[in-house]
């Protein structure tokens, strides 16, 4: 029998990590509307940053915490803005698979020099300061981190909307999304928007990665590289275009995989974690109800 | 537009593909108490949920005050049998202990291990080479050193079977030593036997307790959750104990003994499994207090990383004081310790297996010694324990070759199921291996819990015996008396 009381702290737990969906889908998506490359590479980079964090809390007696967690999102950047400003220029005139078989790559080069660095056997973790701190609501338990994680997601999603339409650059990155020769025909200082697309989405991946490893409870680098996968879920659902079609549809994957595992649903909650895909998977076959497709030199619908 | 087209077809294929390989997970069975369920009608097994005497209150131990680098020049005890590995004091030392490099030919073993994300046993192997390292540093086996090759399996049984050929026939290795897999026992048992080997393992699933030629450090994780349960009944779980581990080949097995306790004790059970690694701790803590209410118990039996989700969930979400939390043996490492906070001092009981990793004895000392000087990288742990421990008792059964011996593969598993009392302040009683249809060699139990300000584990209960509550504990019971190995070890 369902019990609705008991599925709050289910939803909390959601919020949460459809609030990460949320950052990780509009990193995404904004580099992919001005660059072209969908970035596989943004979880390895998130994991990336978050292993200095551990290293400069653990193994150094000098660093202060708030440095650490700083220096997440500063390497982040750095490494992404690497990618995007030295290999990503060679893919340019790849096809949309080449580019982004480019970022895998480079998530993978990532992968094994983690490995190859930190023993992923070991229990490693850190914790924000938000995270041992708690309220309750409803008898539900709320760590800061997660309300944090909501608040960034709707600071990024509004902050990114504003940019996009108030500034000079935000104007560029989308006249480039629209028509990337006509723009620079038009004088749209091309890579140095790019370049901005880069550090903007480097910056997400450490905000991303520091609160990943708060909420999944660990220093999971694989399970951190990895999450790129289902943060796709809700950029496609927003036609990798709609920016607030994306945040909405993070928070609906979330809720819908957390509440999944109430096991008072029944054999439902086994396959929770397949959410984000069913998800990706409904939404393409919605979108494509309706498209004409040529059989034998024959429009049909 | 095309282009954002393919762009959208090749990520769904990408999630597609994603989506199935990672389906999942929460398999649960649901079983009420046998009704009728009665213990074993013909052992003569002891009150085995019954506090040991001198239960105690973690206490606040401290590290061995007299250690030192590995006694490695000190010479072994003139006159003493040089397979004990003691010197004149009585202290354990590497091998030969006379601090002399060993440069003659190499003598080989092999081990077959599981590495995959959210399952690895790299620590055991790690531990195996770092004690050969050491006796290699002392003198080897009469100028011989020892060096292990470990393969990875993968968790594939086509790569586990892979790599006990090509050890075995391959490289030459003349025993099968530290192999800690979810796979080696039951894909390569049969082989092993074929090949007159006769492994020592750290022991994953049935078949590494099960077989002749396979005799295991370790209890293995069904014992071990088991062990873990009967401390939590003891610390009164009621009503109902949630057993939960994995979704790994084989992983029913870790809970069958936990089920068995639970019906002996006329309590409820619930068996339920989570992909590894797991990505929803705390919707899965929340789902497993529910599961087993308010004063119930929990078995968990999961691989250090995966343990620190689940404990830093139950944190976060308040849950540490709703049930009386166990857990098998994996999740006594001082990186668990750690990485918890001060919440959960005192409230895991973790079945240990073998004593504390600060226990003042000899062998627990060298280990120390040597986790520090040759594998500084390795947490102190139950894993590192038992890697320490196949090393020493395969270089143990080689030293009692006596000095020119010939270190065939013959010879050498001849040595190995030689071993009727391996003596280790590490075990609680004497460790064996003997001619027997089945080994389960280390059966009684120690419960530590964590103790964050130390960031390590600390004891809780003293020595106590698993239940037998199944037939290979039952005639391993029988097998003991009757030889006198083990507990009635002379």
């Amino acid at each position: 029998m369902l019990n609705t009381s008991q599925l709050f702290p289910f939803l909390i737990s959601g919020l949460a990590f459809g609030a990460v969906y949320a950052m990780s889908g509009t990193g995404l998506l904004v580099l992919y509307r001005t660059t072209g490359v969908l970035n596989f590479a943004f979880g390895a980079i998130g994991a990336m940053g978050a292993n200095i964090t551990w290293h400069l809390i653990e193994k150094t007696e000098w660093c202060p915490d708030w440095l650490a967690y700083v220096a997440c999102v500063v390497v982040s950047a750095a490494l992404t803005l690497l990618y995007g400003v030295v290999f990503a220029p060679r893919f340019a005139n790849r096809d949309p698979l080449g580019k982004m078989l480019g970022t895998l790559a480079f998530a993978l080069i990532l992968l094994g020099l983690m490995f190859n660095l930190w023993r992923s056997q070991d229990a490693r973790g850190f914790r924000l300061p938000t995270g041992t701190r708690r309220f309750e609501i409803f008898d539900a338990r709320v760590t800061w981190t997660q309300v944090v994680a909501v608040l960034f997601a709707l600071l990024v999603v509004g902050g990114v909307t504003i940019f996009l339409r108030a500034t000079k650059i935000g104007t560029a990155m989308r006249a480039i999304a629209n028509d990337r020769e006509i723009s620079s025909l038009l004088g749209v200082p091309v890579r140095r928007v790019e370049t901005a697309a880069w550090l903007g989405s480097g910056v997400l991946c450490g905000i991303v990665g520091l609160l990943l490893v708060d909420l999944f409870g660990s220093l999971d680098m694989v399970l951190m590289t990895w999450f790129v996968i289902p943060s796709l879920a809700p950029v496609l659902i927003g036609q990798m275009r709609y920016l607030w079609v994306t945040f909405f549809a993070a928070f609906v994957i979330g809720v819908v995989e957390a509440e999944l595992n109430a096991s008072n649903w029944g054999w439902p909650s086994q396959y929770r974690k397949t959410t984000a895909y069913v998800f990706a998977v409904g939404a393409l076959l919605w979108f494509a109800r309706k498209r004409t497709i040529m059989i034998s030199g024959r429009a049909t619908r | 537009m095309r282009f954002r087209r393919l762009m959208a077809l090749g990520a769904a294929a990408a999630l597609v593909v994603a989506a199935c390989g990672g389906d999942d997970d929460d398999a649960t069975t649901e079983t009420e108490a046998p009704a009728g369920t009665d213990a074993p009608a013909d052992t003569d097994a002891p009150a085995d949920t019954e506090a040991p005497a001198d239960t105690e209150a973690p206490a606040d131990t401290e590290a061995p005050a007299d250690t030192e680098a590995p006694s490695d020049t000190e010479a072994p005890a003139g006159d003493s049998d040089p397979s004990l590995q003691r010197n004149a004091d009585g202290e354990s030392i590497c091998g030969l202990g006379n601090g002399e490099e060993a440069t003659g030919e190499p003598i080989l073993a092999g081990a077959v291990m599981t590495s995959i994300p959210g399952i690895d046993f790299t620590d055991i192997s790690d531990l195996a080479s770092a004690y050969f390292d050491c006796v290699n540093a002392n003198g080897g086996i009469y100028g011989h050193p020892v060096e292990l090759i470990v393969e990875n399996d993968e968790l594939d049984p086509q790569k586990a079977s892979a790599a006990a050929v090509k050890l075995i026939e391959s490289d030459g290795v003349v025993a099968m030593v530290a192999s800690t897999s979810i796979l080696d026992c039951p894909v390569n048992g049969p082989y092993y036997e074929e090949q007159g080997f006769y492994a020592i393992v750290a022991g994953v699933p049935a078949e590494c307790f099960g077989l002749p030629n396979m005799a295991a450090v370790n209890m293995g994780p069904h014992y071990s959750a088991l062990g873990a349960a009967q401390a939590v009944i003891r610390a009164g779980a009621e009503g109902k104990i949630v057993a939960v581990t994995n979704t790994a080949p084989g992983s029913e097995y870790n809970s069958t003994g936990v089920e068995a306790l639970a019906a002996q004790e006329g309590l409820d059970y619930e068996a339920v499994f989570y992909e590894t690694p797991i990505s929803d701790a705390d919707t899965i803590i929340l789902d497993i207090v529910s599961k087993a209410g308010e004063g119930g118990g929990v078995t968990l039996t999961f691989t250090p990383p995966e343990m620190i989700k689940l404990m830093v969930a139950a944190e976060n979400q308040g849950v540490i004081d709703d049930v009386i939390w166990g857990s098998a043996t994996p999740a006594n490492d001082s990186s668990v310790a750690a990485a918890v906070g001060p919440d959960w001092d005192g409230k895991l009981l973790i079945n240990a297996e073998f004593q504390p990793t600060d226990f003042d004895g000899p062998d627990t000392r060298l280990y120390n010694e040597v986790s520090a000087e040759y594998a500084p990288d390795s947490p102190v742990s139950s894993f590192g324990q038992m890697g320490f421990l196949t090393g020493r008792i395969f270089v143990s059964a080689l030293l009692s070759m006596g000095e020119g011996a010939e270190y065939t593969p013959e010879a050498v598993n001849e040595a190995i199921v030689g071993i009727t009392k391996f003596e280790s302040d590490i075990f609680c009683k004497p460790w064996y291996y003997g001619d027997l249809p089945l080994h389960v060699p280390n059966n009684w139990d120690i419960t530590v819990v964590p103790d964050s300000a130390g960031g390590r584990m600390v004891p809780f209960e003293d020595c106590f015996e698993i239940a037998a509550l199944d037939q290979p504990l039952i005639d391993t019971r029988a097998a003991e008396q009757e030889l006198g190995l083990g507990a009635f070890a002379d």
